[in-house]
């Protein structure tokens, strides 16, 4: 979220793309302030509650907007990846989570 | 049959949660205790309560914005528990002078003779009597148990989404995607507690946030994503909140543009 220079409003939109664990609910939509340097000032926090047993895994399309305008998603020096959203995939081995992968994509 | 694993990726802190045969959070840290005014020396919340306002024009905007303009102006904790069409489309039509802000928000309620307003553990609590009255109201439902220790205050509302969903037998995984709140961590121990109490509970601890029912009357009683939310009291969070809630009931609204709460406006300390 670099690049503006003023205060600005950050907010996200995910969708599902693959589930194989039936979701029960999604609690997303969240929004950020930024800072004057354009960073979010709080992190996104991500995770899934799986119930006991099960076997499957979720893949989630996020994208952003700042100020109601859509901005690309990148790494920077990690990786240097670039996209319009990220995908996010969440695994769970009876019951049990990974951590999700999550990357973005064009 | 519980763990928390923090996931060790770049710019955001991601937490994956297995859930077993019950639901618990283990402590992991340290607990602390809330702050309170039992020395005698009165909270920032207290101090906030009494802020004088020499004029409050709210002629023009619903209850909801200019409940918000007072909270987000005075950095006050907030619970909106019930939100009904009158709060967010019905002009308060009122002007007050001379008043604290406690006295502000009241005079606010008394326009609206669904709600109450409740100014004790430490943040402004407004409800409605007759939703705390329905059993099917999931805001009442007890949570048999809930464990937090030194979390993110939106995320031990999450936890609290979770532990309802467990207590009422919902079945499938519950994703989250939320901003942090950031301040005070929080830590709560509650045992056969209400929904609405621990979220109260949070955002008391926190000192800094509100919390906000997203669903119309009719939608309380169903298990659904937005039930809730948390948001920070940093400015911003202040018009999201106002449409956010304004759009639960589309039809019988329309955007009134209030002057800002940070500008010399109409209040004036």
């Amino acid at each position: 979220m670099r690049g503006w220079k003023t205060k600005a409003t950050a907010a996200e939109q995910t969708s599902l793309v693959t589930d194989t664990c039936n979701l029960g609910s999604a609690r997303d939509s969240a929004t950020w302030s930024t800072d004057a340097n354009g960073i979010m000032t709080t992190p996104d926090y991500l995770w899934i509650f799986f119930p006991s047993g099960y076997n499957c895994y979720q893949t989630y399309n996020q994208q952003f907007t700042v100020n109601s305008y859509p901005v690309l998603i990148t790494t920077g020096l990690q990786n240097g990846l670039t996209g319009s959203h990220n995908v996010i995939q969440f695994t769970a081995s009876n019951g049990n989570g990974a951590c999700p992968t999550i990357y973005p994509s064009p | 049959m519980n763990f928390a694993v923090r996931c060790p990726l770049t710019g955001s802190k991601y937490w994956i949660l297995g859930i077993g045969l019950f639901f618990t959070i283990n402590c992991l840290l340290l607990a602390q205790t809330a702050g309170s005014a039992e020395s005698g020396v009165p909270t920032s919340f207290e101090k906030g309560l009494h802020k004088q306002i020499s004029i409050f024009d709210a002629r023009q905007g619903s209850f909801v914005q200019n409940l918000l303009r007072i909270v987000y102006r005075f950095q006050l904790p907030l619970a909106l528990e019930y939100i009904n069409r009158q709060a967010v489309s019905e002009p308060s039509g009122i002007v007050l002078r001379g008043v604290t802000a406690r006295q502000a928000i009241e005079a606010l309620v008394q326009r609206l003779p669904e709600y109450r307003v409740s100014f004790s553990k430490g943040l402004v609590d407004k409800y409605s009597p007759k939703a705390r009255a329905d059993n099917s109201n999931l805001l009442n439902a007890i949570i048999p148990r809930l464990d937090v220790s030194h979390m993110d205050a939106a995320m031990a509302s999450e936890m609290v989404f979770d532990a309802l969903a467990a207590a009422t037998g919902s079945r499938g995984p519950i994703f989250h995607s939320v901003a942090g709140a950031g301040g005070k961590p929080v830590t709560i121990r509650v045992r056969q507690m209400k929904v609405y109490e621990i979220l109260n509970k949070i955002v008391s601890i926190q000192g800094k946030s509100v919390w906000v029912v997203s669903v119309p009357p009719n939608g309380l009683s169903r298990l659904q994503g937005n039930l809730w939310h948390l948001y920070t009291l940093d400015p911003a969070s202040e018009s999201i909140i106002a449409l956010r809630l304004r759009s639960l009931f589309p039809s019988s609204t329309r955007a009134v543009n209030l002057p800002s709460a940070w500008s010399t406006g109409d209040y004036k300390l």
